[in-house]
């Protein structure tokens, strides 16, 4: 039963261009709401497991696009290696902030407001450093459909690569969950002095997650450089980082597929209201968006994930 | 839930099975983007044009005068009767916002192209923000006609552009011409300058053209001062153009920073003999004059477009603007106003030429790049009269005028000879 | 020997823009640490208030032509209101709830008045056109901005009356009680409810005021919300919840650390100095230099 309604729904997804028609344009919102949705996903590692409220997504998001982007167009390097690369330097950004904040006991609102801190510290590195990236956007040279060197015209080209990299951050997701890393984190979430007199190495579980989050956030940067076609430091973008938080929170904060869900939703609703709306007048969209969400907040505290469970329970029960 | 390991391997099965239909699908949708035909409609009903502006964020002014002229425009055009040549056909205008960010205008470039399947876009105003559109229209062939004014946007080879206003460049050149000009009727010279300017794409291309010129007359700067588009206090910049004790100051702003640079030159009292800006965007205009009070006087900015040109369309223009809108079109106006008729001479000679087939982006183009306009309502806003394009893209015969803020007024005062008063020199 | 003469009269000039710049800033987060050392709430959105404070003031002050000073006339009382509102709607359910639920309630807090930010005013930058106070002062080779010197005079005024408030009245005496054991304050008597109502509007009411004098030298724009939140907190966090004073000085060290940065090496830079100030500090000190807990 269940698998029908996997497979059904991932034929769906598969399909889903086709459904498009193979429109350009919505197939690039498509993909657009995927790959945020993506970054919510990984976002589950530091902040849904080890109860990390990270900010800082917009910090790996660019890194991931300036490293893919450089790379493309200096060195003609395939975006492909450039993903990885862009990944990893995020990575080792993530632990150069990471190690020391988790070794003086950095969380909360402190661990919040560092993270949302480092964007806009990258953002202003990269603006000076005009041997890579600022203050000019960089423009990746135009292939018709080139899948080795990751770029291509027709949108769906990206559209799969990030249904392939949402799927990979779910099996991901879904294995630290069920496996050592998850119970060791949600212990630390939920009672972190008890976990470390367990003899739990703290510090370092919560700093696998945030590596983990970081290189898969990179990643999202990097197909989106290759998708628009340009990078520029307005990439490190401190909103990304907010967003994602606040959708994670309404999915249910800790649940497993209340966000990514709770992201689909809200962000079609997003896109639908700003093609609607967006022109008659420009940032109405935004407020509607907003409303949602502090609705949901207040009066779904535990978030939507964990009340549609509960639903789902009672439907069952009778 | 309840069956973990039983999850997990189907889980894996299910990996199995879609990357089974990814590489079905992708070969399916991949025949099918291959075998569309592309057959040319012969009726002709309307031409839809894609307008995409900043109407919101940073540079949402300059966004919101363009759809206010293009909207007069079109208008105009349709009420003559369309296209003659097209049996009449309509100009339908599609506005869409690049809210300020390349990436916006990209996405609205997409829509255009995919959804609106749009003949042409105007647009975008940000020189950046048009490269990023460029991506999108180029395979496309939907022409762009761009009313930014970067040198490069042309040069890159693209082959659906055309750029009608100066180059940066040239507006950088401008102010230094028009400076050094001025200063030499009074028997003085530029001894000091320094540059300031916003490091975005635009501010640097015009910033190098005022530096290149000066370097041309043997003028060195005493300093290059850049600051951030987003910068919020102009202090600290203040302060360092102070430190460089120079004579003149030349400047490339956009609106909101040209605001705070000329408060700041006020109440931080900088004392120049000049202060020159480049580019048609900030200080010289009625929303500067407006959003930084009499901060801006004496101000000058080189311009696109000149709305004191003695011509009869122009002149009516120019009243009809003022009439519905209750401000004297600039920069932004200017530049939609003879971009969208020379669209339309455009239109009309690939009507005639290519009645098969006229809004094919070759068609279009190859027409485009025969016309010659010197009467007309193109030629009739057009600075210097005359319109005629280059193999890139780029008019011909590009020129650029200066204007001066006298008594809260934006006053011509250069080129010299069609000035409507002499430029006030120096600063009190 | 003339190159450091510039640099001398360089710094000393980015000293003093400095130092007036920290006493604007003192005013802003002190309203944050009020709210968060008296209520224990952490108010992520403190930034968009003081963003929207600008935008008001730059509302007043081109709709009835005042000058933006003036308009903390009305600011002051509008966002003792706006306080109240937000307490009523958001804060009320979150006082007493855990750090991550308050920080949860007052990002969406953030994202609702940006994007009403965003509708309203179009993103795009506002600055008011004119100011009394737009001459300078000139003593030798340093100018002095009348504006920024006439923001810091009432800043310093403004810190000197919160801090006989505190210490004479009976709600300032309650509210510092409050600071060190709220539970102990609810056993005397008094009323937290009222008490944290109060605090918040007090806080506000500093905010309202920020955003009148920021307002006099500077442009908004929505995203000023960010900038001004983070520069709070870092103030908070350097000084630590104690005194007036040491909030002070920590926003005069900000304040320092941002002219210098944008005076003597580049506009673009002053985010990663200060910011990176600001991780440094907590890392290495993070109950603040002068912090009682």
């Amino acid at each position: 039963m269940r698998f029908w309604q996997l497979a059904s729904f991932g034929g769906f997804l598969l399909l889903l261009p086709l459904i498009l028609g193979l429109n350009d344009y919505y197939i690039f919102l498509t993909t657009l709401i995927l790959l945020y949705t993506v970054i919510v996903m990984a976002w589950y590692f530091i902040g849904g497991l080890a109860g990390q409220l990270d900010l800082g997504a917009g910090a790996y998001h660019g890194l991931g696009a300036v490293v893919t982007g450089y790379l493309m167009i200096y060195y003609n390097v395939s975006g492909w290696i450039g993903l990885v690369l862009g990944g990893l330097a995020a990575m080792g950004v993530a632990f150069i902030v990471g190690f020391p904040s988790f070794r003086f006991g950095l969380k909360e609102v402190w661990y919040a407001l560092a993270s949302l801190g480092l964007v806009l510290i990258l953002q202003k590195i990269f603006l000076l450093w005009t041997d890579v990236a600022g203050p000019l956007e960089r423009y990746i040279p135009f292939r018709e459909f080139d899948p080795l060197y990751m770029r291509a015209r027709a949108k769906w080209f990206y559209y799969y690569i990030t249904l392939g990299l949402l799927l990979i951050t779910f099996y991901l997701a879904h294995r630290a969950k069920r496996g050592k890393l998850g119970l060791y984190l949600v212990s630390i979430r939920d009672e972190e002095e008890a976990a470390e007199m367990l003899g739990i190495d703290t510090r370092r579980y919560k700093l696998v997650a945030l590596l983990t989050y970081s290189f898969i956030t990179a990643v999202t940067g990097g197909i989106y450089a290759s998708m628009v076609g340009f990078y520029h430091p307005i990439l490190f973008d401190g909103w990304i980082g907010i967003q994602t938080a606040t959708i994670a929170i309404v999915g249910g904060l800790g649940h497993f597929w209340g966000p990514p869900l709770t992201s689909v939703i809200l962000l079609s609703i997003a896109e639908y209201l700003r093609i609607n709306l967006g022109g008659t007048i420009p940032g109405l969209h935004q407020v509607i968006f907003g409303a949602i969400l502090i609705t949901a907040i207040l009066f779904k505290p535990a978030g939507i994930g964990p009340y549609l469970e509960s639903l789902i329970e009672k439907v069952r029960k009778r | 839930m309840n069956s973990r390991c039983n999850g997990l391997t189907k889980l894996q099965a299910i990996v199995v099975v879609i990357v089974l239909v990814i590489g079905v699908a992708v070969g399916g949708i991949f025949a099918i983007t291959l075998l569309q035909p592309t057959t040319p409609t012969a009726k002709v009903e309307e031409i839809r044009v894609g307008l995409v502006e900043p109407l919101t964020g940073t540079y949402a002014v300059f966004g919101n005068e363009a759809k206010m002229a293009a909207e007069l425009i079109v208008e105009q055009i349709n009420a003559q009767g369309g296209i003659k040549s097209l049996g009449g056909a309509k100009i339908k205008l599609i506005v869409e916002d690049s809210k300020s960010t390349a990436d916006g205008a990209r996405l609205a470039a997409e829509k255009l192209v995919s959804v609106d399947r749009v003949n042409v876009i105007v647009g975008a105003f940000i020189s950046a923000h048009t490269l990023t559109m460029l991506d999108v229209t180029e395979p496309n062939k939907v022409i762009v006609m761009a009313d930014a004014l970067v040198d490069y946007l042309t040069a890159r080879g693209f082959k659906y552009i055309v750029r009608l206003p100066p180059k940066a460049s040239v507006h950088g050149a401008t102010a230094v011409d028009f400076v050094v000009g001025l200063m030499k009727q009074k028997g003085e010279k530029i001894t000091r300058p320094v540059l300031v300017h916003f490091d975005g794409l635009f501010g640097e291309v015009t910033g190098d053209g005022v530096y290149q010129r000066l370097r041309d007359l043997g003028i060195k700067l005493v300093d290059r001062i850049k600051y951030p588009t987003d910068i919020t206090d102009m202090a600290p910049i203040i302060e360092r153009i102070k430190a460089a004790e120079p004579d003149v100051v030349f400047v490339v702003p956009y609106f909101a920073d040209s605001v705070l640079f000329a408060k700041a030159v006020k109440t931080l009292g900088l004392k120049v003999k000049f202060i020159a800006a480049a580019g048609g965007t900030g200080l010289a205009d009625p929303d500067s004059i407006k959003a930084a009070g009499d901060a801006v006087e004496l101000m000058t900015n080189t311009y696109s477009y000149d709305p004191f040109l003695p011509t009869e369309y122009n002149k009516k223009l120019v009243e009809d603007f003022r009439k519905r809108y209750g401000k004297l079109p600039t920069e932004a106006a200017g530049i939609i106003f003879y971009t969208l008729w020379t669209l339309k001479e455009g239109l009309e000679l690939s009507g005639q030429k290519y009645p098969q087939d006229p809004l094919n982006g070759d068609n279009l183009m190859a027409c485009f790049m025969e016309l010659d306009l010197k009467s007309g309502p193109a030629a009739e806003t057009y600075p210097t009269g005359r319109i005629k394009l280059l193999p890139n893209g780029d008019n011909m015969y590009a020129g650029a005028v200066v204007l001066q803020v006298q008594g809260g007024k934006p006053v011509l005062v250069y080129p010299f000879e069609k000035a409507q008063a002499s430029a006030i020199y120096p600063r009190p | 020997m003339d190159l450091l003469i510039d640099f001398a009269i360089s710094l000393a000039r980015n000293v003093v823009l400095g130092i007036m710049m920290g006493s604007v800033y003192a005013l802003a987060a002190m309203g944050l640490a009020l709210l968060f050392g008296v209520a224990n709430l952490i108010n992520f959105a403190h930034g968009e208030y003081v963003m929207l404070a600008m935008y008001m003031a730059y509302f007043f002050s081109v709709t009835l032509v005042i000058d933006p000073v003036v308009s903390s006339i009305i600011n002051i009382p509008l966002f003792f209101l706006i306080g109240l509102v937000t307490y009523f709607l958001f804060f009320k359910r979150v006082i007493n709830a855990p750090p991550l639920s308050q920080i949860a309630v007052t990002v969406g807090v953030v994202v609702l008045l940006r994007n009403i930010a965003l509708v309203i005013w179009q993103a795009e930058p506002k600055a008011p056109p004119f100011t009394i106070f737009s001459a300078s002062y000139e003593m030798g080779p340093i100018t002095i901005p009348l504006d920024k010197l006439f923001a810091t005079i009432i800043s310093i005024t403004s810190l000197i009356l919160l801090y006989l408030f505190l210490e004479r009245s009976k709600f300032g005496t309650a509210m510092r009680a409050a600071a060190d054991d709220v539970d102990a304050v609810s056993m005397m008597g008094i009323d937290t409810g009222r008490l944290f109502l109060l605090t918040l509007g007090i806080s506000m009411m500093l905010v309202g005021l920020s955003g009148s004098l920021i307002m006099m030298y500077q442009a908004v724009t929505p995203t000023s919300g960010l900038l001004f939140g983070l520069l709070s907190w870092a103030i908070v966090a350097l000084a630590g919840l104690g005194s007036i004073r040491g909030i002070y000085l920590a926003a005069v060290i900000f304040g320092l650390a941002d002219a210098l940065a944008s005076g003597m090496w580049d506009p673009r830079g002053r985010e990663i100095i200060l910011y990176g100030l600001f991780i440094l500090i907590l890392w290495l000190k993070p109950r603040g230099l002068w912090g009682r807990r």
